[in-house]
């Protein structure tokens, strides 16, 4: 009876350490989520303000200008990107969407479960499990999921430079008019803001993920050994050397 | 709705899935029935698995002394034996010290 109580005893502590880990891991996802989302409104008003000094004719095409057709090409070229960039990023928020919306329900279950002391919880395997599920939909067996993160990465250094680059054009562009300046500095000044947490929390999470990637292997490892063990072998103790 | 591809090897009941991995599934049911004696119908509405993958990872569980089946009337219930906390325990253990090495270095 003892051996059982200080087995439990054990689970729970490790249970409680894994628990803080992963609600830390889960708040870096709802971070950048929220920076993705903040930069896809700011991509958003960017294209309203746009489209508002086109149509009253402040805008100025000094590409187009000074460059005749092939100024037109390139402005069209960026607007396209621009677009492309928008339907990317909304991909990444619904993918980003699904993976938090269940993940954030079981930790908060866990949560209010220890807190009524209970302890009839359904523990952090399911949001482990949750994650490696996220992980291994997103990347084909030949393709590693670190290879994939280290795409997303600089997908988003780049959407947001592009769109530091586009808003910063539109000073130049427009004809002089204190209230639209003061709006694009705004603009300009919300979108530096957001983008500086959106890559710090990319950072960490991309260092995060490359460790859970490592650690998914070791767990199938474990699996394995349960497979090879019959109830009379006793289950094997991991070395240091088997990370 | 996903697919579960199950292969079965020498060993008898060695899973593969392309989307579920062994110890993704494994590790899910002993928890679940770590405090709580659960039936099959619970297993299967909460592991989200179909009726032959969540009678076939109960098969391996008894098979290797993880889980024990109890009666309670006309309801079979699964509990998670000692052995199989054990088991339970090296898998939070593992995850853990890989943290904790990897935070050292």
């Amino acid at each position: 009876m003892k051996e059982i109580n200080n087995n439990k005893n054990e689970i729970i502590q490790s249970q409680m350490l894994l628990y803080r880990k992963l609600k830390k891991l889960n708040q870096l996802f709802i971070t950048h989520f929220s920076t993705l989302f903040l930069f896809l409104l700011i991509t958003i008003l960017y294209i309203i303000l746009w489209s508002i000094l086109f149509i009253t004719g402040y805008l100025k095409f000094v590409l187009a200008q000074r460059y005749g057709v092939f100024g037109i090409i390139v402005t069209l070229i960026q607007i396209s990107i621009l677009y492309i960039l928008l339907f990317a990023i909304g991909m990444f928020l619904i993918y980003y969407g699904i993976f938090l919306f269940k993940g954030t329900k079981s930790l908060k279950q866990d949560m209010v479960k220890k807190e009524t002391q209970k302890l009839d919880n359904y523990g952090i395997v399911p949001y482990i499990t949750h994650l490696y599920t996220f992980l291994n939909r997103y990347s084909k067996e030949k393709f590693k999921f670190s290879k994939l993160i280290d795409g997303f990465f600089f997908f988003n250094i780049f959407s947001f430079s592009y769109v530091f680059f586009l808003i910063s054009r539109l000073i130049e562009t427009v004809n002089e008019n204190d209230i639209i300046t003061l709006y694009i500095v705004i603009l300009f000044l919300s979108m530096l803001f957001v983008w500086i947490i959106s890559f710090i929390t990319a950072v960490k999470i991309r260092n995060e993920i490359k460790k859970w990637e490592n650690i998914f292997p070791i767990l199938d490892k474990w699996a394995q050994e349960l497979e090879q063990n019959l109830p009379e072998n006793s289950i094997k103790t991991y070395e240091e050397g088997d990370f | 709705m996903r697919r579960e591809i199950f292969n079965t090897s020498k060993s008898g009941y060695a899973m593969n899935s392309s989307r579920r991995s062994r110890f993704e599934i494994w590790s899910k049911v002993l928890e679940f029935c770590l405090r709580k004696k659960r039936s099959q119908t619970w297993l299967l509405r909460n592991a989200r698995l179909n009726t032959s993958s969540i009678k076939e990872t109960i098969q391996f569980l008894l098979s290797r002394d993880l889980i024990e089946e109890l009666r309670e009337g006309d309801i079979i219930k699964y509990h998670t034996t000692i052995r199989g906390e054990e088991a339970l325990q090296k898998f939070y253990i593992l995850i853990k010290d890989y943290f904790d090495l990897n935070s050292n270095e």
